[in-house]
């Protein structure tokens, strides 16, 4: 029998069968409301940094209209002057945002877990509170997130195996299978075209889940085509190594119970067992530190710096900002102005030394993560959805990326406002602008 | 009744595929019960360790103002509940760590979710894990098995003929597979008995109850459901479907959709939104720094009044202390009304989910799991509001420690002794009662009942067909 006519034969076949029709049904019904969860979230996302990005704006607005009227003071805030760089800087209102790629809207992945907008100070770290994800029932979060890569993942491999089970288990069953040979055919090759034929119809259904959407949201036109050409190569891949599995599977010729149990046990074993055991593993090795260096940072290491003797923090600083030496109050003293611009040295040694704690803290997060990631090779699902998600910029990696971006700015801000007051600069509106673009904001 | 089961015993004990399935998943619940109780040990130990830390701070900061000190504030970590070895439920992804401070109620931060990459879409391998997905599998194939080979091979006339009845037959069957699930449940539970070092409260042992009672149940439906499909239908390849189709369905398909469903029936606010809104009732109330604000006018007059003097300055007490107190308290207002406003959402949410778990016992079983082994929703909610609560008191206590302490308004260089710090109590988490615990997973327990009933029922409606 020729491939076509496999196609054709199956296709009545699968015409026929009312559960495998429900089961299609199911599977692009869970798949167009995962996209659409997908959409939804992503929107949210891009209205919530709209507001707040307009929230900051008019702010922001608020200091810069001082300043061109050639002001200094904020009324509400007398002690407050804007001409001086820590006021300056601190009311330039500086925002860390991360915007939702489009890719989000087939890959949800572990945004739910992480903030997407922080305001950046001297003080800000990538773990502070307001940093914390936005408010979700917990109970949903453990579930896990509905997107098209869980479908992918988690359910294709349910579908096929719906689809293909009743293939040689029913003709070991009604012990027809050496009618199949008598007449010709090849055992193996046999069961091979008929999941081919099942793997064609399921590829077509990937590829428009993943296309239509895509079109539809304008997703194909923002982001690289590269990025949705991987990720929809990974997926047919994914979606012929399981054909072949439940091939191998089905070649066992172990009629259609002992097969449709081998063909799920794979899949319990491979989606749940070994992900659940690598996890189990990771808890038990890297338990939760619950960041306790973090905090000892902040309240112990952060108070012995205000406490040291200035010149022991200068000395330190000084190797780490060699152009504060250069500065005009570091070479033409003056003991008042001094005294005044002590505190950006504090700050900025602080800052230097979060930014130094938060390396550590991520460091040990990596090692969770490389014995995660040593496991993909027996835990290969978990391996690729972290790839897929990867893709979509909604991984750990993406997350751990914004947190160290917000670590630098923030060490940025603290270096420029520390070299500025020690060169005894006054900020005017065109300074107080410069502050805007002093770190990327997206 | 005595013949079937032990005729069920040899057809399973001879078969060596079943044997090997059924010692994998034994040696599997085993294991993870052990691993899960090991984790739980083992974090026990990390929130000792730094609770003890964070307290020896909190206990050597010396002597300080006491204002100050709310400043600087405490931090809890949140305590692992001696049955998150059994289902970890929520606390995965939610936050460990609280801080504790004056002026604002802070949420719970560094979820163990957020520390790393993605490893699993289904949980650890905990025992709910596997009792609550893959033993089940495992009895729809063994029941499914069993009752078809008896079809299939016309055995079942043969039976019938000899006077067996038909009903009996299945319900035999059923009993056996079902007795099979709650061994699988009672080696998981033995574990967590044994294994577990902290002695076995009659809190703890009611819930394993309801926890064996309540997986015993759903095992029930599962074999019931298959016998009754595996018996019915006249094709294997239909009946296997509907069971494999109900299994994907209840554990991977709906438990998602709904979750997901009742997020957008009962929206959550955004971060943002929720932040912009307490700011702005916060706003309305009295600001305890700002000395200027017109609002202290009244409190300050009432104040007076009471000491028959004129000025804050001729207090014997400290105005500031009051003013802070009174601040907290306008802010706990404002707290109580929004956090309450999102546990009322949440509430919702679960009320939906436990409502749309009608088709599905499973989810049933899920939330009575979590609820019981203390780590679902509810649960996490309930510790947030006495950890909220035990914040309010730390607060009032430096409050009224820097109102009525020894000093006068204005003076905050005053500080108290470093014995006043170490005097507070720590803050400690009792487990919600049994009676919020039957008040909260009842739902749970009705439909795990209700499909008892129905599938009692099912199985009784069978009729042999020749």
């Amino acid at each position: 029998m020729s491939f076509i006519q496999t196609l054709k034969w199956e296709w009545i076949q699968f015409r026929r069968t009312p559960f495998q029709y429900l089961a299609v049904l199911l599977f692009v019904l869970a798949a167009v409301y995962s996209i659409s969860n997908g959409i939804s979230l992503r929107e949210k996302q891009l209205e919530t940094l709209a507001k707040v990005e307009s929230d900051y704006l008019a702010e922001r607005s608020v200091y810069e209209k001082i300043l061109e009227s050639g002001g200094t003071k904020v009324e509400s805030r007398p002690w407050v002057d804007l001409s001086n760089p820590f006021y300056g800087m601190w009311n330039s209102i500086v925002y860390k945002l991360k915007t939702p790629s489009p890719m989000m809207s087939l890959a949800i992945g572990q945004a739910e877990q992480y903030g997407f907008y922080k305001r950046l100070t001297f003080y800000t770290s990538g773990y502070d509170s307001d940093l914390s994800a936005e408010i979700s029932n917990p109970e949903r979060i453990a579930f896990g997130a509905l997107d098209l890569t869980f479908c992918v993942i988690f359910l294709l491999p349910l579908l096929l195996i719906v689809l293909c089970y009743p293939i040689g288990g029913y003709e070991e069953d009604v012990k027809m299978a050496p009618l199949v040979q008598i007449q010709g055919d090849n055992y193996h090759a046999w069961i091979w075209k008929r999941t081919s034929a099942i793997g064609l119809g399921a590829s077509m259904i990937v590829i428009l889940l993943i296309a239509v959407p895509s079109i539809f949201s304008g997703a194909f036109t923002r982001v690289p085509y590269q990025l949705f050409t991987y990720y929809s190569i990974v997926i047919m891949v994914y979606l012929w190594f399981w054909i072949g599995v439940i091939s191998a599977i089905i070649s066992l010729r172990l009629g259609q119970t002992s097969q449709t149990m081998g063909l799920v046990l794979v899949w319990v074993v491979f989606g749940m067992v070994i992900p659940g055991a690598v996890q189990q593993g990771a808890s038990l090795k890297f338990p939760n530190s619950m960041l306790v260096d973090y905090l000892d940072a902040k309240r112990i290491d952060q108070g012995e710096i205000y406490e040291a003797d200035f010149e022991a923090v200068w000395d330190s600083l000084r190797v780490k900002l060699p152009e504060i030496e250069q500065t005009k109050l570091a070479t033409q003293p003056d003991s008042a102005k001094i005294e005044a611009a002590k505190g950006s040295v504090y700050r900025a040694e602080v800052a230097f030394h979060m930014k130094e704690v938060s390396e550590n803290i991520e460091a040990g997060f990596q090692q969770r993560n490389d014995f995660i990631e040593s496991s993909y090779w027996y835990n290969p699902l978990m391996g690729i959805q972290n790839y897929l998600y990867s893709l979509a910029d909604t991984d750990f990696y993406a997350y751990q990326e914004y947190r160290v971006a917000i670590q630098d700015a923030s060490l940025e801000l603290s270096k420029k406002g520390c070299v500025e007051e020690w060169n005894d600069e006054k900020v005017d509106v065109n300074r107080f602008r410069s502050y805007f673009n002093l770190v990327s904001e997206k | 009744m005595k013949t079937i089961l032990l005729n069920e015993w040899r057809i399973v004990s001879r078969n060596r595929w079943f044997l090997f399935l059924g010692i994998s998943l034994a040696s599997m619940l085993a294991l993870s019960s052990y691993l899960g109780i090991q984790e739980t040990k083992s974090l026990s130990n990390l929130e000792r360790e730094a609770s003890a830390h964070i307290r020896e701070q909190w206990d050597n900061q010396g002597a300080a103002n006491p204002h100050g000190a709310a400043h600087y504030g405490t931090y809890l970590f949140k305590p692992t509940s001696s049955l998150t070895g059994f289902d970890e439920g929520v606390n995965g992804v939610v936050g460990k760590t609280i801080y504790l401070e004056g002026h604002s109620q802070n949420d719970a931060q560094y979820s163990e979710a957020s520390q790393s990459v993605m490893a699993t879409r289904f949980g650890k391998l905990r025992p709910s894990l596997i009792l609550q997905l893959i033993v089940p599998l495992f009895l729809i194939f063994m029941v499914f098995s069993t009752v078809r080979q008896e079809r299939e091979s016309d055995r079942i006339r043969l039976l019938i003929i000899q006077g067996g009845d038909y009903q009996g037959i299945i319900s035999g069957k059923i009993i056996f597979y079902w007795l099979a699930g709650t061994v699988f449940l009672g080696i998981s539970l033995l574990v967590q008995v044994l294994m577990d070092t902290t002695p076995l409260d009659s809190g703890t042992f009611l819930r394993m109850l309801m926890l064996f009672v309540g997986y015993s149940a759903f095992y029930y439906i599962i074999c019931s459901l298959t016998a009754f499909f595996g018996a019915n239908l006249r094709k294997t390849g239909t009946a296997l479907s509907i069971m494999m189709a109900v299994w994907i369905i209840w554990g991977v398909f709906l438990p998602r959709i709904t979750g997901n469903l009742a997020e957008q029936f009962y929206e959550l606010p955004t971060r943002s939104e929720f932040s912009a809104q307490m700011k702005e009732d916060r706003s309305a109330g009295v600001d305890g720094h700002n000395a200027e604000d017109d609002k202290i006018e009244a409190i300050k007059d009432s104040v007076l009044r009471q000491y028959q003097v004129a000025s804050v300055e001729e207090l014997p007490i400290n105005f500031d202390g009051i003013l802070m107190q009174t601040d907290e308290e306008f802010g706990n207002k404002v707290w109580d009304k929004h956090f309450g406003n999102l546990y009322q959402v949440m509430d919702r949410q679960k009320t939906f989910v436990q409502a749309s778990s009608i088709p599905n016992p499973l989810q049933s079983l899920q939330s009575l799991s979590m609820g019981l082994s203390g780590t679902d929703q509810k649960s996490h909610t309930d510790f947030m509001l006495k950890v909220e609560d035990y914040r309010r008191q730390f607060i009032k206590s430096l409050n009224d420690k820097h109102a009525f302490g020894g000093s006068k308004t204005g003076d905050w260089e005053w500080e108290a002794d470093q014995e006043f710090f170490r005097s507070m109590q720590d803050f400690s988490y009792q487990n919600r009662s049994m009676d919020e615990l039957i008040g909260a997973t009842w739902p749970d327990v009705a439909i795990l009942l209700g499909w008892v009933v129905g599938c009692f029922f099912l199985i009784k409606s069978i009729r042999f067909q020749l």
